[in-house]
C-alpha cells in the first residue's frame, strides 16, 4: 500500500464524514417535523480503500399504508360523531328536554290536566300553550337538522376544495421527484413534503398509494377511484346553499365518475368526505323523517271525527299544517310538515279561536264533528279519549327507519334510542378509531422519526471521525514533507 | 438484540397525548363527582335513553294526578257534606209536619216549613266550586236545581199549579177546593203531581243537571264517574215532598184533605231520605277508590325514583375515588414528564 493509497483512502473519509454529518445535521432539524422520515447512512468501502456513503430514506411501508388508512377511519367516525352530537346537543344533552319524546309527554300531560277541570278555562289555554311549544320546538328542531344537512354538504364542498388545491401541489411535486430522480438529485426532502401531502389527504379520503419507477406514484381513493396519476385528476361538487324538506343535494364526481348519490358505481365511505356525506344523506334524513312522522302523527292523533254519520273525512283538530284542515294520509311519509306543523288557528285564543273546542270538538265549524253533544263544561270524555290515544298503537312510514307499528309516545321514544345509540356508537367509533390512528401513526413516527439524543451521540462518533481522518491527512502532510525535503537534500 | 427506534417527537407527543386523555377524563369525573349524575346519559344509555324520559314522564304524571286527585275528593266530601245538611233538612221538615199533623195543623207553620226546606235544598244542591256546580253532572255550567221560589223556578211552578186545575178544574184557591177528597188528593198526589217528576219533566222543568256524571282519571288506567248528580229519585222525591205542601197546604183544602197532603208530603220526604243514604253511600265508595288509587300513586311514584337514579345517578364513592385516582395519575405524569424533558445529551457534551 502506498502512501498515495493512505491519502485517498483518508480524503474518502473525510468527504464521507461530512456527508454523514450534513445527514445528522438535517436529522437533527427534523426532529419537530411528525412528517420527518430518518436518514440513514449506509457506508461501504470501495476499491483502493475509498468509502462511500449513501444516503438511504427508509420506509416501512406496512406502518406507513395502516397510518393512512387509519387517519381516513379516524377522521371519517368523527365527522359522524359531531353530526350527531350537534343534532343531540339541540335536544339537551343530559335530560333530552327539548326532544319530541320528552315534549309529547309534557302535551299528554296538558291533556290528562285538562280533562281533570273540563270546565276551567285556564287548563284548556295551558293545553294549548303547551301544544303551541311542541309545535314550535318541533318546527326548530326540523330546521336544526336541515341546517345540520346544509353544514354537512359545506363540509363536503371545504372538503372538495382542500383536495383539489392538495392534488394540484401534488402534482407540483411529483413532478419534481419523478424529474430529480432520473437525473440522480437529491429528491429525500421532496419525498418528505409530497408524504406531507398525501398525509393530508388521507384525513379527506381513504388513499391508495401505489408506487411506481423513479420515485413516481399514483394515488387512488381506497374504493379505486382515481385521484392522480401522473396529473391531478379533478373532484367537483356542487354545493348546495339551503336545505328544504325535499332536497336530496348534489352528488360528488372524482374524474367524472359519481362517488355518492343513488346510484353510484363506487361510493365514497371513507374520510371526513365519507363521513359527511353519511351524515347529510343518511343520518339527517332519518332523523327528518322521523320528525315529519311525528308532526303527521301528531295532526293524525288530534284530528276529528264524523260523529254523526261516520262519513266526512277527518279533519284536523288542535294541530293544523300547510295541507289542512285536511289530515295527511295516515303511515304515509309527508316530508316538511314538522316545518308547518302549528296550533290551529280556530283554537288559539291570540287568533281569536275558541279554547273550549278542544273539550267539545267541531273545530272546523262542522257540527257533526261535535263530540259533547249535549254540551255540558264538565264533559272530559273526547280530552281523556285524546290522552289515551298517545299510547294507542298506529302505523308510521317505513322510510323513518323505525318500526312501523307502535304507539306515538313509543315511537317518539324509540326515534330517540335511535339517535342515542348511534351517538353512542358513532362516539365508540370515533374513540377507537382516533386511538387506533393514534397509535399507528405515534409507532410510524416513533420507528420512522429522529432521536435526538441517538443523533447527536453519532455526530459525536462522525466527530472523533473526522478527527482522525483529518489527523492522517496531517500526518500523510507531514510525511510527504519530509520525504521531499529528503529528495531535495 | 435489535433495539427499535423512538424518535424524540414520538417521546414528548406521548406525553401530550396522555394529558389530554387524562384531561378528558378528570372533567367527566369532577362532573359525576359534582352532579352525582352520569357525565353524559345519553352516551352512556344508548338505545335505553328513552327510559329517563319515559320515567319522567310517569313521575309526572303521578305528580298530577295527586293534584288532579285532591280536586276530586273535594268535590266528593263537599257533595257529601251537601247531602249530609240535606238529611238534617229532611228531619227538621218530617218533624214540623208530624209536630202539626198531631197538633192544630197550622197552614203558616207548614208553609213556613215548605219554603225553608225549598230554599236549604236549593242551596245545598246548587253548591259550586270553582264556578263547577257539583250536582250537575257534565253540566257543570247550569244549576243542578232550578229556585222554585224565584224566575228560574217558573215553568216548574206554574206546571205544578197547571196539573192541579187539569186535575180538579179549578185552582186550590177556589172555595170549590174545600170539596176536594182525601182519597182524590191521593190520586192526584201519584198521578198526574208525580207525573211531573218523571225523567222527561225533571230535566226540562227542574234541573240544569245531566244524568251523566263527571269522570275522572284518578290513576293510570282508572277513570271513575262522579255517580251522584240532580237526576237521582232522591232529590226528586225531597222537592215533591216540599213542593205539595209549598203548593197546596195554603189553599182552601179541608183538613182531611190537608192531613192527607201532609202524610204524602212526609212519607215522600221519608223516601228522599233513605235515597239519599244510597247516594251518599255510592259517593262513599268512589271516595274510597280516589284515596285508594292515591296511595298507589305514592307507592308508584317511590319505586319510579328509585329507578329514575338507577338510570342517571352515579355510585358517588366510586366517582370520587375515580377523580382520586385520575389526580394521582396526573401528578406521576407531571413528574415524570419534567425528568423525561430534562434528559438530554446537550447537557453533557
Amino acid at each position: 500500500m502506498t502512501l498515495t493509497d493512505a491519502l485517498r483512502s483518508a480524503t474518502s473519509a473525510l468527504a464521507g464524514n461530512a456527508k454523514q454529518a450534513s445527514m445528522l445535521s438535517r436529522n437533527v432539524a427534523g426532529v419537530g417535523d411528525p412528517n420527518y422520515v430518518r436518514r440513514d447512512a449506509v457506508v461501504s468501502t470501495q476499491l483502493y480503500g475509498a468509502i462511500k456513503v449513501d444516503i438511504q430514506r427508509n420506509v416501512q411501508l406496512s406502518l406507513y399504508n395502516s397510518s393512512i388508512a387509519s387517519n381516513a377511519n379516524a377522521a371519517n367516525a368523527i365527522t359522524v360523531k359531531n353530526g350527531i352530537d350537534q343534532l343531540v346537543y339541540s335536544i339537551g344533552i343530559d335530560d333530552f328536554a327539548n326532544s319530541p319524546a320528552s315534549m309529547l309527554g309534557d302535551l299528554k300531560e296538558a291533556v290528562e290536566l285538562a280533562a281533570a277541570a273540563p270546565s276551567n278555562p285556564s287548563t284548556s289555554s295551558a293545553l294549548i300553550e303547551r301544544g303551541r311549544t311542541f309545535a314550535t320546538s318541533l318546527n326548530d328542531l326540523y330546521s336544526q337538522v336541515l341546517s345540520g344537512r346544509a353544514d354537512a354538504d359545506k363540509e363536503i364542498a371545504s372538503s372538495v376544495d382542500k383536495l383539489n388545491s392538495l392534488l394540484g401541489q401534488l402534482e407540483t411535486i411529483n413532478e419534481q421527484i419523478v424529474k430529480g430522480t432520473k437525473s440522480q438529485q437529491d429528491v429525500l426532502d421532496s419525498i418528505d413534503i409530497r408524504d406531507g401531502i398525501l398525509e393530508q389527504m388521507s384525513h379527506e379520503v381513504g388513499l391508495k398509494i401505489v408506487p411506481r419507477a423513479d420515485n413516481d406514484i399514483m394515488v387512488l381513493t381506497s374504493n379505486g377511484l382515481m385521484m392522480f396519476e401522473t396529473t391531478a385528476r379533478d373532484i367537483s361538487f356542487q354545493p348546495t346553499a339551503s336545505f328544504g324538506a325535499n332536497t336530496t343535494g348534489n352528488s360528488l364526481y372524482i374524474d367524472g365518475v359519481a362517488a355518492s348519490g343513488d346510484e353510484p358505481w363506487l361510493p365514497v365511505t371513507t374520510g371526513r368526505l365519507g363521513g359527511a356525506f353519511k351524515v347529510r344523506d343518511e343520518i339527517l334524513v332519518s332523523q327528518q323523517n322521523q320528525l315529519d312522522e311525528i308532526a303527521r302523527s301528531v295532526i293524525d292523533l288530534f284530528g276529528e271525527e264524523d260523529q254523526v254519520n261516520g262519513v266526512k273525512p277527518k279533519l284536523a283538530g288542535m294541530f293544523t299544517w300547510d295541507g289542512g284542515p285536511a289530515v295527511p294520509t295516515a303511515g304515509v311519509l309527508e316530508p316538511g310538515i314538522a316545518a308547518s306543523i302549528r296550533i290551529n288557528e280556530l283554537i288559539d285564543p291570540q287568533s281569536g279561536g275558541d279554547s273550549a273546542l278542544i273539550r267539545d270538538g267541531g273545530i272546523n265549524g262542522d257540527a257533526d264533528y261535535i263530540y259533547n253533544t249535549t254540551g255540558g263544561g264538565g264533559y272530559s270524555d273526547h280530552l281523556y279519549a285524546l290522552a289515551s290515544s298517545f299510547d294507542d298503537t298506529t302505523s308510521f312510514a317505513p322510510l323513518a327507519g323505525l318500526p312501523t307499528s307502535q304507539s306515538l309516545t313509543d315511537f317518539a321514544a324509540s326515534s330517540l334510542d335511535w339517535l342515542n345509540a348511534s351517538r353512542q356508537a358513532a362516539h365508540n367509533d370515533a374513540n377507537y378509531q382516533s386511538e387506533l390512528s393514534l397509535q399507528y401513526n405515534n409507532a410510524f413516527q416513533s420507528e420512522m422519526g429522529a432521536n435526538l439524543d441517538a443523533e447527536m451521540s453519532k455526530l459525536l462518533e462522525v466527530e472523533r471521525a473526522y478527527q482522525a481522518s483529518a489527523k492522517l491527512l496531517s500526518t500523510i502532510d507531514e510525511m510527504y514533507t519530509v520525504l521531499f525535503n529528503a529528495m531535495r537534500a | 438484540m435489535k433495539l427499535g427506534n423512538i424518535s424524540t417527537f414520538a417521546l414528548n407527543n406521548n406525553l401530550r397525548l396522555q394529558f389530554t386523555r387524562m384531561h378528558n377524563n378528570l372533567a367527566d369525573a369532577q362532573k359525576e363527582v359534582a352532579t352525582g349524575k352520569k357525565a353524559d346519559i345519553g352516551y352512556s344509555l344508548g338505545s335505553f335513553s328513552s327510559s329517563t324520559i319515559t320515567v319522567d314522564n310517569q313521575i309526572s304524571f303521578i305528580e298530577q294526578t295527586k293534584v288532579t286527585n285532591s280536586f276530586v275528593e273535594n268535590r266528593l266530601s263537599t257533595m257529601q257534606i251537601s247531602m249530609g245538611a240535606m238529611v238534617d233538612d229532611a228531619n227538621q221538615f218530617i218533624a214540623s209536619l208530624t209536630a202539626e199533623l198531631t197538633g192544630s195543623m197550622n197552614k203558616d207553620v207548614l208553609n213556613l216549613a215548605a219554603s225553608s226546606a225549598l230554599g236549604k235544598f236549593s242551596s245545598s244542591m246548587n253548591v259550586s266550586q270553582g264556578g263547577e256546580f257539583l250536582f250537575s253532572g257534565i253540566n257543570s255550567d247550569s244549576e243542578a236545581i232550578y229556585d222554585y221560589q224565584g224566575a228560574t223556578g217558573a215553568a216548574a211552578k206554574a206546571a205544578v199549579q197547571n196539573a192541579f186545575v187539569t186535575e180538579f178544574g179549578f185552582s186550590v184557591n177556589d172555595p170549590s177546593a174545600s170539596s176536594i177528597t182525601p182519597a182524590a188528593m191521593k190520586s192526584f198526589i201519584d198521578g198526574a203531581f208525580s207525573d211531573l217528576f218523571n225523567d222527561a219533566n225533571w230535566d226540562s222543568l227542574w234541573t240544569g243537571s245531566s244524568d251523566r256524571g263527571m269522570r275522572s282519571k284518578i290513576s293510570t288506567r282508572e277513570l271513575v264517574e262522579n255517580p251522584v248528580t240532580g237526576h237521582a229519585k232522591a232529590f226528586r222525591d225531597f222537592t215533591a215532598s216540599s213542593v205539595l205542601i209549598e203548593e197546596f197546604a195554603d189553599g182552601n183544602l179541608n183538613s182531611t184533605t190537608i192531613n192527607q197532603l201532609a202524610e204524602s208530603s212526609i212519607s215522600l220526604m221519608a223516601q228522599s231520605i233513605s235515597g239519599i243514604a244510597i247516594e251518599q253511600s255510592k259517593m262513599g265508595v268512589i271516595e274510597q277508590r280516589v284515596s285508594d288509587a292515591t296511595e298507589r300513586l305514592d307507592f308508584q311514584k317511590n319505586v319510579l325514583t328509585d329507578q329514575m337514579s338507577q338510570l342517571t345517578d352515579v355510585d358517588s364513592y366510586e366517582a370520587a375515588t375515580r377523580l382520586n385516582q385520575i389526580v394521582i395519575g396526573l401528578e406521576a405524569s407531571y413528574a415524570a414528564t419534567v425528568k423525561v424533558q430534562s434528559l438530554s445529551i446537550l447537557n453533557f457534551i
